[in-house]
């Protein structure tokens, strides 16, 4: 390739670095938090998924029936059964829908009631509009990261815009990258830890680009599809091929179409079927059922399973008298290898296709991608300052490195401190009261810390008074559990929320250990001084 | 047995790029070498998670290793040279 073109891919590579490397941080960062988020950190911060995350088919059946009676006939149209996988709600779910509304509304809505996984005892109601039910739902720490990581907690569509558009500036840099690295087999192992930190960075920088390259490209592409998906693609396809008609477009996406209501008398077996689905797929989790016209003649049934053999999650698709139709995707039975790519889109963003291995590679390779934009920005920086002019003074230098350490450092701080605060309002805080106090403790403890950059200290004390804070917020869940928690690592109710809290300790020590290895400034002067 | 498959699995990656990283073998050696392990580490995936997931999780599990082996140990001899 041209040198000239070489300079000005280099160029484009290091301007979209600098310009989105703290949001870039913020997305990879809070999305190798968000892979672990459903269901593993779910249970783990909802104690009544510690207890079960089974219900019997036979039960579910019974539930439906017996409030099936207690809902007026309309509400039949649609019913939905989160099953507490971990995945929706904490609590069982039956959601009796009606789409054209009742006598009070005008709109979609529903009468919901909540029991615990394990006693199956009734814990929640609701009537009101659909929309309100699904969007004041109990949230937990992990949900919140994961939110966070979907839209930054900006709202739709300036939040998936941006994330999309972050989504999209990974995959030019991960491209321009890999143009403009001449040594690209050269130095596939060249990491030089003895040479300085300047060194090791840019080693580092080259090393996680090479060899996470084409993980960075699917996650930046995926990332960049899911965010625009719905805000400019879908208006833009319905423009091209359904004359604007977005509707139109979802309905032919959609693959759950209504029934036709024979008014024949028929019940369905909704313990058959999902005993079915088990045999059938027994390593997949079955996360909700979609029950249109129950225990009509013309009863259809929709299971939404992920995992097992399936890469994509797959849609079930039975008659209301047990008989197995047809095994889809959730766009529905639509052939054509578009519709394959953007299906494999989701597993490949979420990693979610398989089991936890799977998902902690995506973890560590999400943690290096969010590696790339610090580490690019450090480069960037010293770069500006050697040489005979500097184009960055010292103070200049210090205080970027502050601003990047109370920002990105900030934001590791802000997501860590939801953990134990999980635990306390597990004790404290019942339901979806819970919900106010995950938002204040996250922005303020990050704005706060950003705050504290201004201050006129040392970056590496800064940086050792973040990595200490860290440590201490996850190395405190293990006892904050065993003190308050239903489940923990002494009574071992729950074997996922001990491996979990003795992860947090892990890596809550290593954190505290890393930060004293780091010697305070003011004391190397001292060391220096007699020399 | 799953979790007996995935560890052979990421081993065969690890040694394949160890052989990778090596600069006393010739190119026709590395390959001769790596070939088999690559080859292992596809069939013990493909038997966990099947074909497509298989396939994801070699090429996801070789990009791990590649990074582990550079960061665990340090500098190497450039290649090539």
């Amino acid at each position: 390739m041209k040198s000239i073109t070489l300079k000005k891919l280099f160029l484009l590579h290091s301007w979209v670095g600098i310009i989105t490397a703290v949001l870039l941080f913020i997305v990879a960062f809070s999305g190798a938090l968000a892979v672990l988020s459903r269901p593993e950190l779910k249970i783990w911060a909802n104690p009544e998924l510690q207890s079960s995350q089974h219900v019997a088919s036979a039960q579910i059946n019974r539930l439906v029936n017996e409030y099936h009676k207690q809902v007026p006939s309309e509400f039949g149209e649609n019913i939905h059964v989160f099953l507490p996988s971990g995945h929706n709600f904490h609590l069982l779910t039956l959601v009796f829908e009606s789409h054209h509304g009742d006598e009070n509304y005008d709109q979609e809505v529903a009468r919901v009631f909540q029991f615990h996984p394990n006693t199956l005892a009734l814990e929640n109601t609701y009537y009101g509009p659909s929309k309100e039910f699904y969007a004041n739902k109990k949230t937990d720490a992990p949900t919140y990261i994961g939110e966070f990581h979907a839209d930054l907690h900006l709202g739709r569509p300036i939040g998936l815009i941006l994330t999309g558009f972050l989504g999209l500036t990974l995959l030019v840099s991960a491209v321009t990258g890999l143009f403009i690295h001449r040594k690209l087999i050269k130095e596939l192992f060249t990491f030089r830890r003895d040479k300085g930190l300047d060194i090791a960075v840019s080693d580092a920088h080259k090393v996680i680009g090479i060899w996470g390259s084409v993980f960075n490209i699917v996650i930046g592409f995926t990332g960049s599809f899911l965010g625009l998906a719905t805000i400019i693609l879908l208006p833009a396809a319905a423009f091209v091929s359904f004359g604007g008609d977005q509707d139109k477009l979802i309905e032919t996406f959609t693959a759950i179409p209504e029934p036709v209501v024979s008014h024949i008398k028929q019940p369905t077996k909704i313990d058959t079927i999902l005993e079915h689905a088990h045999s059938r797929y027994p390593e997949a989790i079955i996360r909700d059922v979609t029950i249109m016209a129950h225990n009509d003649a013309n009863a259809q049934v929709y299971l939404r399973l992920l995992g097992g053999e399936a890469v994509v999650s797959q849609l079930l698709h039975y008659q209301g008298n047990g008989e197995f139709v047809q095994s889809m995707s959730s766009f529905g039975d639509i052939s054509g290898v578009s519709i394959k790519v953007i299906e494999l889109m989701f597993p490949l963003h979420f990693g979610n296709f398989a089991g936890v291995f799977v998902k902690l590679l995506w973890v560590l390779l999400g943690l290096c991608t969010a590696l790339l934009p610090i580490s690019g920005m450090m480069m960037w920086l010293t770069k500006r300052t050697r040489g005979s002019s500097p184009s960055l003074s010292m103070q200049a230098y210090t205080r970027w490195n502050r601003f990047i350490i109370g920002s990105c450092g900030g934001l590791v701080l802000a997501s860590f401190v939801l953990f134990p605060l999980q635990v306390v309002l597990n004790y404290t805080v019942v339901g979806v009261a819970q919900n106010s106090f995950f938002g204040p403790v996250f922005f303020y403890t990050w704005l706060g810390w950003l705050l504290l950059s201004a201050l006129p200290m040392d970056y590496k004390n800064y940086f050792k008074l973040t990595l200490l804070l860290c440590g201490a917020s996850l190395a405190v869940v293990l006892p904050l559990n065993i003190i308050f928690g239903v489940s923990n690592v002494v009574n071992f109710n729950s074997s996922l929320v001990a491996v979990v809290d003795i992860s947090f300790m892990v890596v809550g020590v290593a954190c505290l250990f890393v930060a004293l290895k780091i010697k305070n400034t003011q004391k190397l002067q001292v060391e220096v001084q007699p020399i | 047995m799953n979790e007996l498959l995935i560890i052979i699995a990421m081993v065969s990656l690890l040694l394949m790029m160890i052989n990778i990283r090596k600069n006393t073998l010739a190119i026709p050696t590395k390959i001769l070498l790596s070939a088999p392990l690559f080859g292992l580490a596809l069939i013990c995936f493909i038997g966990v998670y099947g074909i497509l997931g298989g396939a994801i999780c070699t090429a996801v599990g070789g990009m791990l290793a590649g990074l582990l082996t550079a960061v665990i140990a340090g500098k190497a001899p450039q290649l090539l040279e």
